[in-house]
């Protein structure tokens, strides 16, 4: 029963994510890509602030939430490790922007999909972020083909319109 | 439409870039508190840069609805979700469920909004989509938010690294699904 239940939230997260793409492109298009993105990570941050505050009263009371796989006892964090916000900032303004320019929210989404296993591969193969260095298998690269030829097809399909 | 193509891939590339430094973060501090720091980071720099380039037409802003300033808040709340359901479901069932409720969404909301109706065509592109990110789940870093499961590597852990702390934190039942 509690399976079913994280499986709902793991589908409910990919639709909050869509949904989100899909309302700061619109603010963007009131305003500007950078505003939207400006607003976005302002709200965001009272938000995460909130729920840091709401996990951290709930354990209180022994109930597990959000943190599940808590931080690491005595592991500090180096400071490059703060500064996600940076490459982070750009990518609202660049989903606003392919989103508003007319390619539609479905293929925005699997190009955006593309270029986060295409990160990936590069990070597999060349051994970025203390990887062990990963020869790609063959199932990746059918994978690979696969996830291009879905994104190709809602491209193209959306220029049809 | 080229320009865009490539905006949106290389926007991909940021993601995962941004979902692997909150996620060495994450390790540390917890993921919500890594969240906080990304947004604060985030709010920071475009503080800056709003300030350097100038704001024209901020009344236009006022016109747009209410829901479209909430846009943010979505951001965290994922970090929220997936970052509990990560841990208890295993990577690549993660990686499927929350890549199939993305792409459907995109398919319903593009509906009203393009006059794309979500056909048989179209669904099989997000079949496919999903096929081809299973399969390329050892790449899926930074796909999910990311922390240190996915970021953990293969192979033997030696001694206090990082990899082998993680190793040990994230003793789970569902470690047996990641790659």
């Amino acid at each position: 029963m509690g399976r079913a239940i994280d499986w709902l939230l793991a589908s409910a997260a990919g639709v909050v994510l869509a949904v989100m793409i899909q309302l700061n492109s619109q603010l963007a298009a009131h305003s500007s890509a950078f505003f939207a993105s400006w607003i976005a990570h302002g709200v965001g941050a009272v938000v995460a602030l909130f729920l840091v505050a709401a996990a951290s009263w709930l354990a209180r009371f022994g109930r597990d939430a959000g943190d599940a796989a808590g931080p690491l006892p005595r592991l500090s964090a180096p400071f490059w490790a703060y500064l996600g916000g940076i490459p982070g900032a750009f990518t609202v303004v660049l989903a606003a922007i392919a989103v508003n320019g007319g390619l539609t929210l479905s293929a925005t989404l699997a190009l955006m999909l593309v270029g986060q296993m295409a990160f990936g591969m590069a990070a597999d193969s060349f051994g970025w972020f203390g990887l062990a260095r990963r020869p790609l298998a063959a199932r990746e690269l059918l994978g690979a083909l696969a996830l291009l030829a879905g994104s190709a097809i809602l491209l193209l399909r959306g220029n049809e319109s | 439409m080229t320009i865009l193509i490539l905006l949106a891939l290389l926007n991909g590339g940021l993601i995962a870039a941004s979902r692997s430094i909150n996620g060495r973060l994450g390790m540390s501090i917890g993921a919500l508190r890594s969240s906080f720091w990304n947004h604060l980071g985030g709010l920071f720099l475009l503080t800056v840069l709003l300030a350097a380039v100038g704001l024209s037409d901020l009344d236009r802003a006022f016109g747009a609805p209410p829901a479209a300033y909430c846009g943010g808040a979505l951001g965290a709340l994922f970090v929220a979700m997936s970052s509990r359901v990560l841990p208890r479901l295993g990577a690549v069932t993660t990686l499927t469920l929350v890549i199939g409720g993305q792409m459907a969404t995109g398919l319903v909301i593009d509906y009203p909004i393009w006059g794309m109706p979500p056909d048989p065509l179209r669904i099989a592109a997000v079949a496919l989509i999903i096929l081809g990110a299973v399969l390329m789940r050892g790449a899926s870093r930074g796909v999910t938010h990311c922390n240190s499961a996915l970021i953990r590597p293969a192979g033997r852990c030696e001694g206090g690294s990082i990899r082998c702390l993680a190793e040990r934190r994230d003793r789970v039942p569902s470690q047996s699904d990641m790659r």
